[in-house]
């Protein structure tokens, strides 16, 4: 048995390798013992990892990057100051910060749709936004996959966020500052001046940005970047190697370093504006919501649906059972629509329901356009397998909302998803496909 | 209050959620299983929503349904060697329930905590917990060996806790 000291000291080396996730599976065991033996180590993790949400969680941290002019008022001046000789080496890191500055609106909110919820720098929680407010530099949720909003800086620069997403907005004297710490976001950004473009941070990504138009995907472990127009600079946080993303592009930043990190044509070679040929889904690559299957005797991998609750202001909670697949959040050549194109969607199910079945539309030059849906009734009744096949012709899917493009030709499929509202349908889906394609040449 | 029961679920749960995701970190230490889990955790309370008893206070009813997700989750991941048995996520839970009454409190003495940190210390939380990343890439840039701004970062966390212990004290909370 180790010592009170002792069982402290090293259980606050744990606990700090655990927060980090780089705990091994020998440090975790050791951990357990400690947390099973001592109770006060049992307060001593829940104080650890309290402390730890809480910083996450803390809204005055994220205001802006040092040394941005950020706007909001728990930004203050911190002055330097002189410490023991463990501190030296920190303090060359060290950065004097603008004093507080009045908060004053950077944007305007000019659609959204779902639960979004903002926090002001200030700490104030606003969970009731409407089009057409001007908002400070702060905190915006998107809370559940159906959600989304376009947020226009003062400068005309605009950005779409669609699905549940987590981001920091601020723009002051070092110019705009986006924090994706996780979701998909679209960036129309206007001209910005000289020696301030707009920095966007992911949890694996950093790109400077002087006017351009580009997409971007954060996730836990990796940040998909595709610049439509422009050039944007890149750098991988895991080595600090830096990529100049130019127009009709794309790169892939990951967390670790051992994967590549280049930029890639995202257009076919020789055809710049046309889509591939058909795209079809493959498993695992393309997943970004359900439990993947192993393969059985007759079918491939599959992807079951998973339980989601989509929450709505003012309407009653969806409750439903879902698969989401990237098409091109997931891919290196974008998928586009035209006139003839059509899903066709195979899948098991254990009873007969209804399927809606939907896609996200992107701009190709960059934005969110819109959210495209169809239903449609599967009866598995005469089939013992519960297989299904649906074609779905795109003409016939219709935007979710009235104010979104009515047709999705020529749009970007982002991602698509089906789903059932019945846990007892037992949804998979084996593959979905964009058959019909034709070429889009020069009309961008 | 709202009349229409799917409204005041969703500003319920809207409001409370960052507290329901604290709980289920602190069973789940990793932050995409936690996030799996949390939305698990909304589709349940919203299955269970009609026996909710308005008139009692929704976090700990959340708490109640986070906990039987965690042990299912638990269940699921049997093999996996980076999860806590079943019987120390039993003793956490337990001790979080004792733990759960001032959590609220720990919160406001931190951020009275996080003001007496010196700059360098600050600018390290900062760059931790405002931009993730930014510590690695402070250390790339400047040549400091990263295992060292980790043991720093460790010890400005245990600082912190030491510091909200005795801010508690000092206001009259013994168990601190």
């Amino acid at each position: 048995m180790l010592d009170s000291h002792d069982w402290k000291e090293r259980l606050n080396s744990l606990l700090s390798l655990l927060v980090e996730e780089s705990i091994s599976a020998e440090e975790l065991v050791e951990l357990e013992e400690i947390l099973e033996e001592y109770p006060d180590a049992q307060q001593r993790y829940l104080h650890y990892l309290g402390l730890h949400v809480d910083l996450q969680q803390s809204k005055s941290l994220d205001a802006a990057p040092a040394g941005s002019g950020a706007t909001g008022s728990k930004v203050r001046r911190i002055t330097f100051l002189a410490g023991a000789a463990a501190a030296i080496v920190l303090a060359t890191l060290f950065f004097i910060q603008p004093g507080p500055a009045e908060p004053s609106s950077i944007a305007r909110i000019v659609k959204l749709s779902g639960t979004i919820a903002w926090t002001g720098d200030g700490g104030q929680m606003v969970d009731n936004l409407n089009e057409g407010d001007l908002i400070e530099g702060g905190m915006l949720e998107t809370l559940a996959s159906n959600s989304w909003a376009e947020i226009e800086f003062l400068d005309g620069s605009t950005i779409w966020v669609s699905g549940a997403a987590l981001l920091t907005l601020s723009d002051g004297t070092q110019g705009k500052f986006i924090h994706l710490r996780r979701g998909d976001l679209s960036a129309d950004v206007t001209a910005q001046p000289p020696g301030k473009p707009m920095r966007l941070v992911t949890p694996s990504a950093e790109a400077e940005v002087l006017g351009t138009q580009f997409n971007v995907s954060a996730g836990v472990e990796s940040t998909r970047l595709s610049v439509n127009e422009g050039l944007v600079s890149v750098e991988r946080l895991a080595d600090g190697s830096v990529q100049e993303v130019p127009a009709n592009h794309l790169v892939v930043a990951a967390l670790e370093k051992e994967s590549e990190f280049k930029a890639i044509p995202h257009r076919v070679p020789g055809f710049p504006w046309k889509s591939v040929n058909g795209w079809r889904s493959q498993f695992p690559q393309d997943v970004r919501r359900g439990d993947l299957q192993p393969p059985i005797a007759q079918y491939p991998m599959r992807l079951r649906a998973k339980s989601c609750l989509w929450v709505d202001e003012g309407r009653d909670p969806d409750l439903h059972y879902s698969v989401n697949i990237g098409v091109s959040a997931t891919n290196r050549v974008p998928v586009r629509l035209s006139k003839d194109a059509r899903f066709l969607v195979r899948g098991r199910m254990t009873a007969s329901n209804g399927v809606i079945f939907g896609f996200t539309g992107n701009y190709p030059r960059g934005g969110f356009a819109g959210k495209y849906v169809a239903w449609r009734e599967v009866d598995t009744s005469g089939n013992p397998d519960g297989e299904f096949e649906l074609e779905i012709p795109v003409v016939s899917m219709k935007s979710a909302r009235n104010y979104f493009p009515s047709s999705s030709l020529g749009l970007e499929v982002f991602d698509c998803w089906a789903l059932t509202h019945e846990e007892r349908a037992g949804l998979e889906i084996i593959s979905v496909e964009l058959i019909g394609t034709e070429s889009l040449t020069g009309n961008n | 209050m709202s009349m229409n029961p799917g409204s005041e679920f969703v500003r319920l749960w809207t409001r409370h959620q960052a507290e329901v995701e604290r709980y289920v970190y602190m069973m789940i230490p990793r932050a995409v299983d936690a996030g799996e889990v949390l939305q698990e955790v909304s589709v349940k309370l919203w299955e269970k929503w009609e026996r909710y008893d308005q008139s009692r206070p929704f976090v700990p009813w959340a708490i109640r349904f986070a906990w039987l997700e965690v042990l299912k989750w638990r269940q699921k991941q049997a093999r996996e060697r980076l999860v806590f048995s079943s019987s120390l996520l039993e003793k956490i839970n337990a001790a979080h329930e004792q733990e759960a009454p001032v959590m609220d409190v720990r919160r406001k003495a931190l951020k009275k905590c996080l003001e007496k940190l010196n700059p360098q210390q600050r600018k390290w939380v900062k760059l931790r917990y405002g931009r993730h990343g930014a510590v690695k890439q402070e250390a790339e840039r400047t040549g400091v060996r990263m295992h060292k701004l980790y043991y720093a970062l460790e010890k400005i966390r245990g600082q912190l806790l030491e510091c909200v212990g005795r801010t508690m004290r000092k206001e009259g909370w013994s168990d601190a």
